[in-house]
């Protein structure tokens, strides 16, 4: 303590102050000081404390610390020997404006301040030990026992790492308020006030751009009041439930006009405070444009691949059908996409007649990439084959991991008019041909039948000149007519009579022929036409004992008012044609059809009258149905037919009246003849 | 004359005219027989016929110029027309001369049909 007073007393001299007082009293202020620095010892605060003259007198343990300059090295010291253990420079702070007001110190601070004779300051400088600190203190005039200023005290804080908080905190509100004030979001801000209106509060510049004017002219008037737009919506509603009870509202908004979007937005509203909430809209236009651009064009493509009339299908190499369209599945028989690919396991062992079509198809395709063709009989959900026209590429690479796409068809359709027009062509051919030969055998046929005629007629005893001529010869008529009648001539010439008639028959029906629609033609009801055949028919078993049309059951299911324009004689011969050939076929002698039938059916089809006979007859193989239209093909006795019956019916159907005549036959179980005439054309007078 | 019954057979085919010519005979008809159309209309100015059986197809003028052209020198001459095309409609030219269907006869004709052709015209 010697040493301490010691300094202490050197401080006051060397401050150069006039302290002059008596002993007594210094004495008692060494005890108050000592008593005060036992004190000052245990507050964590820095704390030092100056004399009148400048002589630190007091420097507590946490001020050492702060430091690292021990009190007793300090104590005594003068002339801002603080200022250099503190910052390293020999300078005055802010107790020594206690002591001298006058001093400038005003640069060392950030701040200084007054609270009535006490100074408040703040400083950032480096310490003594090098490192950087924010320092605040407060300095104020240490007094006595009696109440009398004995010096200053200052108590130090170290408020850096507060003050780092309180900078960060600063820079991160500036970094996100930039990131605010120059998103591209448009922003709004809003405050619901305890009467349930949601005032506008501001905007980020996105925001304000929006409003068409400065945020600050709406800023305190209700939402309804600023945006008149949003009256008639639901948003301030959702606003202010937000702002209320919180969480976050999004919604997308559309402006179309005339069809095409105009504008298009999402809105966000959540809260940021009690009460308080942002909202924010993004501009969708373009993304929903695109959208829009893109459904149309799926929509577009999508109302193609499913209506187009070709089967689409994507397979794998294993046979899964990995998609259809529903032309495909309706190609096949399936009701829709979903029940084909439900159903079908392998493609290639259950929609492929022959499985090993489709390895031929699958290793030709994955050569190269090029669509290919092939026509396969594939199988449809009941089991029913059909040719199916198949494009099929594949799709990958070539160690198989790819797939198969393609299209496919239903060659039904296809290979029946090929057939048919192939049959119409051979007709064709055949009837020029015929009607050809026919008039030309016409000549040569008179003259034998004609002949035969003569001869026959100058062999009677009718006519006198014949007599006449014989008597001149001396020719007994009677005993030549014996001679020819013994060795058959008359019979003979018969013969040639009766089978130049038959060809003469023939001759007329082939030239049929090379017949063209005839001025006769006049509109007539079909279910009359059938019906006078079948009265033909009916009368004909007179003439022909090989049927007896009574003994058929007939059945008729007719559509009222088909109306075709047709020669009644032509049309009425075809639908006899037909019953006499089926009656004669259900009544054949070594196999008679038990309880024969036939059944016409008339129906309507687009602009067709469509008749059907059917017979539940013996019915016919394949190879006779393909050639039944055919001139002379017959499977009757010779002499029971010409083979000329249903080659004519197709010529009055199909040159004569453009209709069209089908069969479709199958052994044991019956044929049906199926035609086609056009109809009349409503309101044609005709 | 009283030519109830002669009759000009036109044909270009020779036992065509023979055996028609033959037929009527016996029937009591008094016939001559023409090759070509021209060949009857020279026989059709020196005599006269009360029929004709025409061929439509013949070698040189048409069956159907040779009854206009006939018709003229004979108005009263009555026609029987052999065809051996069932697509032959009836000429306007003929209809107008009162040829009708019911003369047409389709080829090859019995004579017997002939013969009762002619009688029922």
């Amino acid at each position: 303590m010697n040493e301490a007073d010691k300094n202490k007393s050197q401080g006051f001299v060397n401050y150069g102050s006039t302290n002059t007082e008596g002993t007594n009293k210094s004495s008692r202020d060494d005890e108050y000081i000592e008593n005060l620095t036992r004190i000052l010892e245990f507050i964590p605060d820095p704390l030092f404390a100056i004399s009148l003259t400048g002589t630190i007198i007091v420097w507590n343990k946490a001020m050492s610390d702060l430091t690292g300059q021990p009190a007793d090295t300090m104590i005594g010291k003068g002339d801002y020997e603080h200022g250099l253990a503190l910052y390293g420079i020999r300078r005055p702070m802010i107790i020594d404006l206690i002591i001298n007001p006058e001093l400038d110190i005003g640069l060392n601070y950030k701040s200084i301040s007054r609270d009535g004779d006490a100074f408040l300051a703040e400083a950032r400088m480096p310490l003594s030990n090098g490192k950087i600190a924010d320092l605040w203190g407060k300095a104020g005039p240490l007094y006595d026992g009696d109440g009398k200023i004995i010096g200053a005290i200052e108590s130090i804080r170290d408020i850096s790492s507060i003050k780092k908080i309180e900078r960060n905190l600063r820079e991160s509100e500036h970094r996100y308020r930039t990131i605010i004030d120059s998103s591209p979001i448009e922003m709004h801000f809003y405050v619901l006030h305890d009467d349930e209106s949601l005032i506008f509060a501001g905007s980020n510049p996105a925001g304000e751009a929006l409003l068409k004017t400065s945020y600050k002219e709406l800023v305190g008037r209700t939402i309804e009041d600023a945006f008149p737009a949003l009256i008639k919506t639901d948003i301030p509603a959702h606003y202010k439930r937000i702002a209320r009870d919180g969480g976050k509202w999004e919604s997308d908004y559309i402006d179309y006009d005339g069809g095409a979007i105009r504008r298009a937005g999402k809105i966000t509203a959540f809260q940021i405070d009690e009460n308080m909430i942002v909202t924010q809209f993004v501009d969708i236009t373009s993304m929903k444009k695109t959208e829009e651009a893109l459904r149309i064009s799926e929509e577009k493509f999508r109302t193609i691949f499913e209506n187009m009339p070709l089967g689409f299908f994507r397979t794998n190499k294993d046979g899964k059908l990995l998609e259809a369209n529903p032309t495909c599945a309706k190609i096949f028989g399936y009701d829709s996409v979903y029940e084909m690919s439900s159903i079908i396991g392998s493609v290639e062992t259950e929609l492929y007649v022959n499985p090993r079509n489709r390895h031929t198809l699958m290793s030709e395709a994955m050569k190269d990439k090029s669509l290919r063709h092939y026509t396969y009989k594939l199988r449809k959900k009941d089991g029913t084959p059909f040719p199916a026209n198949i494009m099929i590429r594949y799709v990958g690479n070539p160690d198989g991991d790819g797939y198969f796409e393609g299209l496919i068809e239903d060659g039904t359709e296809h290979q029946r008019i090929e057939e048919m027009m192939i049959q119409s062509e051979k007709m064709i051919t055949i009837a020029g041909l015929t009607a050809g030969m026919a008039h030309e055998i016409n000549n040569p046929l008179g003259i034998i039948m004609q002949t035969a005629e003569n001869a026959i007629r100058r062999l009677t005893a009718e006519s006198e000149a014949n007599l006449e001529c014989a008597k001149q010869h001396g020719i007994d008529f009677s005993k030549m007519q014996d001679y020819l009648h013994e060795r058959k001539i008359d019979h003979y010439l018969e013969g040639i009579r009766s089978a130049g008639l038959r060809a003469s028959e023939i001759v007329k029906n082939m030239l049929q022929f090379s017949r063209r629609s005839e001025s006769k033609m006049a509109p007539y009801d079909v279910n009359t036409l059938i019906n006078n055949s079948l009265e033909l028919a009916a009368n004909d078993f007179d003439l022909n004992k090989r049927y007896d049309f009574r003994l058929i059951n007939i059945v008729r299911s007719y559509e009222h008012g088909l109306r075709i324009r047709c020669t009644e004689t032509e049309i009425e011969q075809v639908f006899l044609n037909i019953m006499k050939n089926a009656a004669q076929a259900m009544m054949l002698p070594e196999n008679p059809t038990v309880s024969p039938s036939i059944r016409i059916v008339t129906t309507r089809i687009g602009n067709n009258a469509i008749i059907t006979i059917s017979d539940n007859g013996p019915g016919m193989d394949e190879k006779t149905t393909s050639r039944i239209f055919e001139p002379f093909f017959s499977t009757k006795d010779a002499g029971v037919g010409t083979g000329l019956g249903l080659s004519v019916s197709y010529f009055i159907i199909v040159t004569n009246h453009q209709g069209k005549i089908e069969v479709d036959s199958e052994p044991g179980i019956g044929t049906t003849f199926t035609i086609s005439l056009p109809l009349l054309r409503e309101g044609s007078n005709e | 004359m009283s030519n109830t019954n002669n009759l000009l057979i036109v044909d270009d085919e020779e036992m065509i005219r023979e055996t028609i010519s033959d037929y009527m005979t016996d029937m009591g008809f008094k016939t001559r027989t023409a090759s070509s159309g021209e060949e009857a209309l020279a026989i059709l100015t020196d005599e006269d016929f009360t029929h004709a059986t025409v061929d439509m197809r013949l070698g040189g003028m048409t069956g159907v110029d040779f009854i206009v052209k006939a018709h003229k020198i004979r108005p009263n001459m009555k026609f029987i027309i052999f065809t051996g095309s069932c697509e032959f409609t009836l000429p306007d030219e003929l209809a107008m001369i009162g040829v009708t269907r019911d003369h047409i006869l389709q080829k090859p004709v019995r004579l017997s049909v002939i013969a009762k052709a002619i009688k029922d015209l």
